[in-house]
């Protein structure tokens, strides 16, 4: 199998070679193809030269704009400032002009000759250049199920991390950051769950390079995003396809005249909602402890939090080469004082091209420094908690904790001393250099090559004073240090056709990729500190490591990814669409005879509306699609038997370290692989007024690599990574666009998307490894004090998401819980636990307002997920009065005054999530520059994120959760240290020079 | 031009020729059998995996807890907030578990995986083949026998697994009986091979403590294989007290304290150390939050384990074992009375319950103030003080912890005499030897009764009273918060995940 991938990728390279020796042949038709189509001047007298200039909506000259008189093959295009020049035959002529992305537009001469023409976005998107793996492709010819998001349909505001760009925008990917922490990851999950791999979100491609790190980019660099949802779109990046794939396309320069882009903004921050609870005098009156004082423990951890964002690039370039040069800078607050994070990224792309534009060479360079300020996520939870009569400063235990008040609880902690006496900082550096080139042989025929090396690396300090009682205290100062950096290492190589038979458009690509990841790590702690001012600086100062107890470990991984593929796309006609691909790829991950795994796709669409012939309809492409990707195990080695050091041994005395094995190996280990078959409507209707897309997808999951009880004996642990998994997943997304025009100059356009989609485990049995207790599981426990009890319920052949607990059934007459018996046995223990509430939505909507009137334009996003049950930990934990003994009482409409028992958690502390949010809204005016040399554009808007949401959620934050602390199938629960949500406004401005 | 085509064509194939097709994996920070156990010094360290998963047979899912958890002796109430964990440590004490409980599953996979490693490393030892390496294959089966004892002890018949390459998927349970002599056979016959130089094997299985390992198989036969065999108990018994390795040190806690390597009563120790071998936690489990202060401590207690108020009553005030209430600078098996701090201060726990009698400070009362079952106050119940607390202790005490300790067997011998009516004046004197040292009075004779409250009170929370609960009929008894069970509790359920990844398990009668 390995030899046979080999051959072709051998094969490849002896093409290329003898293409190369043969191609000095071709040079001349080549040269002819590239002619450009400036007509002769002839000596017609009825002739006449028109000029003019095509601008973009904001006034920025389109370089490459074709302009050509309607019904004639008499056209030219644009240079770099936008300036054409044709000669017409006829004064009363109609010229279109097209550029890619743009509406075409069709302008009547009328006797004019000097024209100054602005092109408006393309709504119908229908000749939208699309990128997809390994090229691009026209948005008629696709044949899966594409989305593309170009940078003017972006959110926007303050963002913090590419992935809310596109947050809401696409139906089926749900992004979601519960909470407003600004260093926290997004989860991104396209079409529900269909892997329990490594992959449970996209895999990313920046500029070709599959596996960069969304967080290297910076979202003012990118220009589009384009989204491979189904498995024949996706299985040419077969190996790691499964969740989809998000193909991020960086900004470029254009040669011709240098722009200077300057954009800046600034936010304010503030907290929206916290969690309800107890006054201080409520507090009191329900029993707790009076300690004399007031504080508001919300205020006194968050913050008015500001951000400054700068972003300032220049691109442009001379003949043959382009250059774009940008430097990101961004301070960003948390609400959460003592956090944020200051972010520099300089980015470098330098295009060429040579040898009569038949070579082309980029290079893309992208350094990042991020520095992060984490605070605590549970000085969350312990001002939520912390005795609202307790002083911040002072009481019986300040002396000995720096001056804050105390109290001797089991984890329970001041929770401004928490953020204010322990530091925890993160500092990023990245490096992505990515290099292409292409040749063209002869026409039609180019051989590429790339290679490109991401290098990420991260310093880790924490330090928590000696007189911390939250951490600190115990040890005498407690410091911490880790050093990770990660690289990966890619080459690719690649041959593609393109040709057109009579009616028929081919084009095809094949290659090879091959792609190495490493990984390493130094870490130190130690405690005991003479001094607590170095904090982190200074590990040498530890007297741990003097007395032998300090900690010390380093480790590295490595993995490899060896893969060949082919791709063939068909167009008939602009009517009929084939598109076929496969991938066979290899990792180190698999055990030695499973190494191997085949990914095809195939699709086919047909225009209906090129066989109809109705001036209504613009499009009406109706499509099928199969596919089949795959996904790796989270962890390196897993088919190996590694031994590696538990605890010590007592040995002749003296201990020394005892090796055993890590886990039980299996050597068996193969590939996990998702079919999908997925079935679409794309349609333009109206002039492309009214665009649409709608897909019905049906997935399944077989192999599934998840670590799984097994029967020990045999086995040496508890756990096995077993291909064990079957998931089924269908839904069904709905995409529409409309445009209106409401006046002059002035138009509507709404946007809509909806997806819906049910995700179910099969079964997690086999090969000597069950799942759970007949094919049920219980995961997720809801923690300390006192409820270490599972809440969720996996079980073969439903729908994940479930949570159990049981049945609320009221308030006894002394105060008591009062729970459903369900099998009437007097008794209420486990077996009464029952399904009380799903975590994944029944549906989730996208709504987009994008208005223009004249100069002005405004755009207002909301977004909903409709359905979904979220486990309100806080209640569960906090809603009982006699939790007053112990911690403050949350408070919310559901707070019972006759309950005296303790905090049990049943469905009553299950609630509906469904939520509907104006997540974003967007003035901005475009100001009338008069002509001058310096300042070509200029707007000035203003922004506001998370302006009001619509629930009847009681806990802070109705967003879905995905996972739990990385747990896939335990959705739906909102932890104690979940982030308050914030509302941010933004005043910014883009101007071009 | 020509050149240049074929420039650019060299530089973008080139880039092939460094990449191949190779997916050899390579391991770089952990040891795999290719490049590992080759020499003498790496060989022991493969010994030392079954010896470091001892280190969890204390804590609150260990073969300990099974031992103590269910007795009379501790309980784990649910305190305020924490403790509750939906029942399972209150259905724990009133022997309601369920085979779904998660500490049924933990003991189980902690004892198997000493059986298997034990399978392990004998195949590597074997393949290895040197005589060093052969020399370890007695132990490594009395070890084994020892994870059986305990299996079988807890869980009735087992699956009987002896070969690494044993690769049945699906086991099925052997008998109790074919366990309980499996066990019984390959202790006997590993005997002639284990070292009795008990201090070149402090820590591991050496001659005694398989002799001990025998004489408790032996003391429950009856309950095992429903016969009685107190005689071959007594000779077990005797193999260690007639051997003159051992003595009763002098004082009672020098075997509890934090600094010993073993005492002259330590017959298989674990060797606990607060960074070598951690594992040691029974003082986290069960001092109140405040008692951080008390001693140091570099942790904060969880405020659980608390003993049965009744068994804390079968202390006579004068008994050396019993320490003294509010004076935690006098040693004693509990921690009651009001609670100070390491200088003297009195603890407060500011928020206390509203029923609490004395208010913010903090009394450790034997028998709860509140009424409400197993749902106790913060402060309530007498705490564990056996076991030394180290001022400035980690959570991970240094305290080695004797699995097989001289005076349990002393008494054992004992109960054999008297159970066999011989030897009744020394079978006394044994017994009364033990009760000197604590400073009571000696019995004047023996009967059941008194021989069990003593081993009761010299043997508090080392791990054994379930099985002599067991041994002297008690089990079943109704005591604080506990009704009377019938005789299927004295075994516990096949972990339920057991039974779902293996359909060939069984279920124990009355699960």
């Amino acid at each position: 199998m390995m030899e046979w991938t080999c051959k072709i990728v051998f094969s490849i390279l002896a093409l290329h070679i003898q293409l190369s020796a043969n191609a000095r042949s071709a040079i001349s038709s080549a040269v002819e193809a590239e002619t450009v189509m400036m007509p002769p001047l002839t000596e017609h007298t009825h002739q006449r030269m028109i000029t003019g200039t095509v601008v973009d909506e904001s006034g920025v000259p389109l370089a490459g704009t074709s302009v050509s008189e309607k019904g004639t093959a008499n056209g030219a295009k644009t240079d770099s400032a936008g300036y054409f020049s044709l000669n017409v035959q006829d004064m009363e002529a109609t010229l279109v002009i097209s550029y890619v992305g743009y509406a075409l537009q069709e302008i009547t001469l009328n006797g004019q000759t000097n024209l100054r023409i602005t092109l408006l976005p393309d709504a119908s998107h229908l000749n939208e250049v699309v990128v997809i793996g390994y090229g691009t492709q026209r948005r008629k010819e696709l044949t899966g199920a594409v989305a593309s998001i170009r940078a003017e349909d972006f959110n926007t505001g303050n963002i913090t991390n590419p992935a809310q760009l596109l947050q809401g925008k696409v139906a089926g990917l749900s992004i979601t950051n519960p909470g407003a922490n600004p260093n926290a990851g997004f989860t991104i999950r396209l079409r529900g769950l269909s892997t329990f791999g490594a992959n449970t979100g996209p895999l990313i491609v920046v500029d070709g390079v599959p596996g960069v790190s969304l967080l290297t980019i910076d979202p003012s660099d990118i220009e589009s995003m384009d989204i491979l949802k189904d498995g024949s779109a996706a299985a040419i990046y077969g190996t790691r396809g499964s969740s989809g794939v998000i193909l991020v396309t960086t900004k470029s320069g254009n040669a011709g005249q240098l722009q200077v882009e300057y954009n800046a903004y600034g936010s304010f921050e503030n907290v929206a909602r916290t969690p309800p609870v107890m006054s201080a005098a409520e507090f009191v009156e329900v029993g707790g402890t009076d300690h004399g004082s007031e504080t508001d423990w919300f205020d006194e951890i968050t913050r008015r939090a500001t951000t400054n964002v700068h972003n300032l690039s220049l691109g442009g370039g001379t003949g043959k080469t382009s250059y774009r040069a940008s430097l990101n800078y961004r301070d960003v607050q948390g609400i959460a004082i003592t956090t944020g994070f200051d972010q520099v990224i300089g980015r470098v792309n330098v295009n060429h091209r040579a040898m009569d534009d038949r070579l082309r060479v980029a290079l893309n360079l992208t350094s990042q420094i991020r520095k992060e300020q984490k605070g605590n996520d549970a000085a969350f939870e312990f001002a939520t908690t912390y005795n609202p009569t307790a002083p911040i400063y002072g009481g019986p235990e300040a002396p000995r904790f720096g001056g804050y008040w105390q109290e001797i609880l089991f984890g329970y902690y001041n929770p401004v001393s928490v953020l204010k006496q322990n530091v925890i900082d993160q500092e990023r550096k990245a490096y992505l250099v990515n290099i292409d080139a292409d040749f063209e042989i002869v026409s039609g025929l180019k051989i590429g090559a790339r290679y490109s090396r991401e290098d990420i690396g991260w310093l880790d300090g924490s330090y928590y004073r000696s007189d911390s009682y939250f951490n600190g205290y115990a040890s005498n100062g407690i410091a911490s240090r880790r050093i990770t950096d990660n690289e990966s290492k890619l080459f690719e190589t690649t041959l593609s056709y393109n040709r057109r038979f009579g009616d028929f458009i081919l084009d095809a690509i094949g290659g090879y990729s091959n792609q190495a990841f490493s990984g390493e790590s130094f870490n130190a702690s130690g405690g005991d500190f003479i001094t607590d001012e170095l904090l982190y600086n200074n590990l040498g100062l530890s007297q741990d490591f003097k007395r032998g107890i300090g900690n010390v470990g380093s480790y590295k991984d490595a993995s490899k990814l060896i893969g060949g593929f082919v791709r063939a796309s068909l167009n008939y006609k602009d009517i009929y669409f084939l598109n076929a691909s496969y991938r066979r790829e290899g990792s180190t991950k698999f055990g030695r005879n499973n190494q191997w795994g085949n990914f095809p796709g195939v699709g086919a669409g047909v225009d209906l509306a090129q066989l109809l012939d109705n001036p209504v309809i613009g499009q009406l492409k109706v499509r099928a699609s199969y596919g089949i990707t795959g996904a790796l195990p989270s962890g390196n080695y897993l088919s190996l038997l590694r031994f590696g050091t538990g605890n010590n041994f007592y040995y002749n005395g003296a201990f020394i370290p005892a090796f055993q094995p890590s886990s039980n190996p299996n050597p068996d280990l193969k590939w996990e692989k998702k079919e999908e078959l997925d079935f679409g409507v794309d349609f333009a209707l109206f002039d492309s007024r009214l665009t649409g897309t709608l897909d019905y997808y049906d997935r399944r999951t077989i192999d599934g690599i998840f670590n799984l009880p097994v029967s020990v004996p045999p086995n040496l642990y508890q756990d096995k990574w077993l291909n064990v998994g079957e998931i089924k997943n269908s839904g069904v997304e709905v995409t529409l666009n409309y445009q209106v025009d409401i006046g002059r100059n002035s138009t509507y356009t709404p946007t809509f998307t909806f997806s819906t989609y049910h995700t179910k485990l099969i079964t997690l049995s086999g090969k000597g490894a069950s799942f759970g207790d007949n094919g049920v599981q219980k995961l997720a426990i809801m923690g300390a004090p006192g409820q270490n009890i599972p809440l969720i319920r996996v079980e073969e052949g439903a729908e994940l998401g479930q949570f159990i607990g049981w049945q609320f059934d009221g308030v006894n007459e002394d105060g008591t819980w009062r729970f459903k018996d369900q099998n009437d046995d007097g008794v209420i223990n486990t077996n009464d636990e029952v399904v009380i509430g799903n975590g994944l939505p029944d549906y989730e909507i996208g709504f987009n307002n994008a208005f223009r009137f004249g100069r002005f334009d405004m755009n207002a996003f909301f977004r909903g997920s409709f359905g979904h049950d979220l486990i309100n930990s806080f209640r569960a934990f906090y809603e009982a009065k006699s939790v007053s003994a112990s911690y403050n009482v949350i408070k919310t409409k559901y707070f019972m005054p006759e309950l005296t028992d303790r905090a049990i958690y049943s469905d009553y502390h299950v609630e509906d999530a469904s939520f509907f949010r104006l997540q974003n809204v967007d003035i901005g005016y475009h100001f009338n520059l008069p002509k001058q040399k310096l300042l070509k554009a200029i707007r000035l808007y203003a922004n506001g994120q998370n302006l009001f949401t619509i629930t009847n959620y009681t806990g802070v934050d109705p967003e879905v959760r995905y996972a739990d602390g990385g747990n896939v199938l335990a959705p739906g629960i909102d932890r104690r240290n979940t982030w308050f949500t914030s509302r941010t406004f933004t005043l910014g401005f883009n101007a071009k020079f | 031009m020509k050149t240049n085509n074929l420039k650019i064509g060299i530089l973008l194939t080139g880039a092939l020729l460094f990449s191949g097709c190779d997916l050899e994996e390579k391991v770089f920070s952990e040891v795999t059998a290719n490049n590992f156990f080759l020499t003498d010094e790496q060989v022991v360290t493969s010994i030392g995996s079954i010896y470091t998963n001892l280190y969890s047979y204390l804590g609150n899912e260990s073969i300990w807890s099974f031992n103590e958890g269910p007795s009379d002796e501790m309980v784990i109430p649910t305190k305020g907030t924490d403790w509750f964990e939906n029942g399972h440590w209150q259905r724990f004490h009133r022997h309601e578990w369920l085979p779904t409980e998660p500490y049924i599953r933990i003991n189980w996979n902690m004892l198997y995986f000493g059986v298997n490693s034990c399978n392990r490393v004998m195949y590597q030892l074997e393949e290895i083949g040197t005589e060093e390496a052969l020399a370890f294959l007695p132990e490594l089966r009395a070890f084994r026998a020892f994870y059986y004892f305990h299996l079988m002890d807890l869980y009735g018949g087992v699956p009987l697994i002896t070969d690494f390459l044993d690769n049945e998927p699906f086991p099925s349970r052997a008998s109790r009986r074919e366990v309980y002599e499996f066990v019984e056979s390959e202790l006997i016959a590993s005997l002639s091979g284990l070292s009795k130089n008990v201090a070149a094997t402090y820590g591991r299985m050496n001659y005694y403590a398989a002799q001990a390992t025998l004489a408790k198989l032996y003391a429950n036969s009856e309950e095992y294989i429903g016969e009685a065999r107190w005689a071959d108990c007594l000779a077990a018994c005797r193999e260690i007290t007639g051997s003159g390795v051992f003595s009763m040190t002098a004082d009672y806690f020098e075997n509890f304290a934090a600094d010993t390597e073993g005492t002259s009563e330590f017959i298989f120790a674990i060797p606990y150390d607060e960074t070598h071998a951690r594992g040691n936690i029974l003082g986290v489990i069960s001092l109140h939050y405040a008692n951080r202060d008390t001693y140091d401590l570099a942790y904060q207690p969880w405020n659980g384990w608390a003993v049965v108020g009744d068994f804390y009553d079968t202390y006579e005030d004068k008994d050396r074992r019993k320490g003294v209430p509010g004076n935690p600078k006098i040693r004693g098996n509990f921690l009651v009375g009001q609670q100070f701090s390491s200088s003297g201060e009195p603890l407060i726990d500011n928020a206390f319950e509203p029923e609490d009698p004395d208010g913010a400070i903090i009394v450790f009362t034997p028998h709860p103030t509140s009424k409400n079952g197993l749902f106790w106050l913060r402060q309530d119940g007498a705490r564990l003080a056996k076991y030394e607390y180290e001022k400035g202790s980690r959570i991970d005490m240094n305290n080695d912890f004797a699995i097989f300790r001289y005076t349990d067997f002393v008494l054992l011998e004992a109960e054999m005499l008297w159970r066999l009516g011989q030897e009744s004046g020394y079978a006394l004197d044994l017994v009364n030897s033990v009760r000197e040292r604590a400073g009571v009075d000696p019995y004047t004779s023996l009967t059941e009764k008194n021989i069990y409250d003593e081993r009761g009170r010299e043997l508090f929370a080392e791990g054994i009273r379930r099985h002599d609960m067991i041994r002297f009929g008690t089990y079943g008894d109704a005591w604080y918060e506990k009704a009377p069970k019938d005789e299927t509790r004295r075994i516990f359920p096949i972990p339920q995940s057991q039974r779902d990844s293996n359909p060939n398990l069984d279920q124990n009668p009355g699960y």
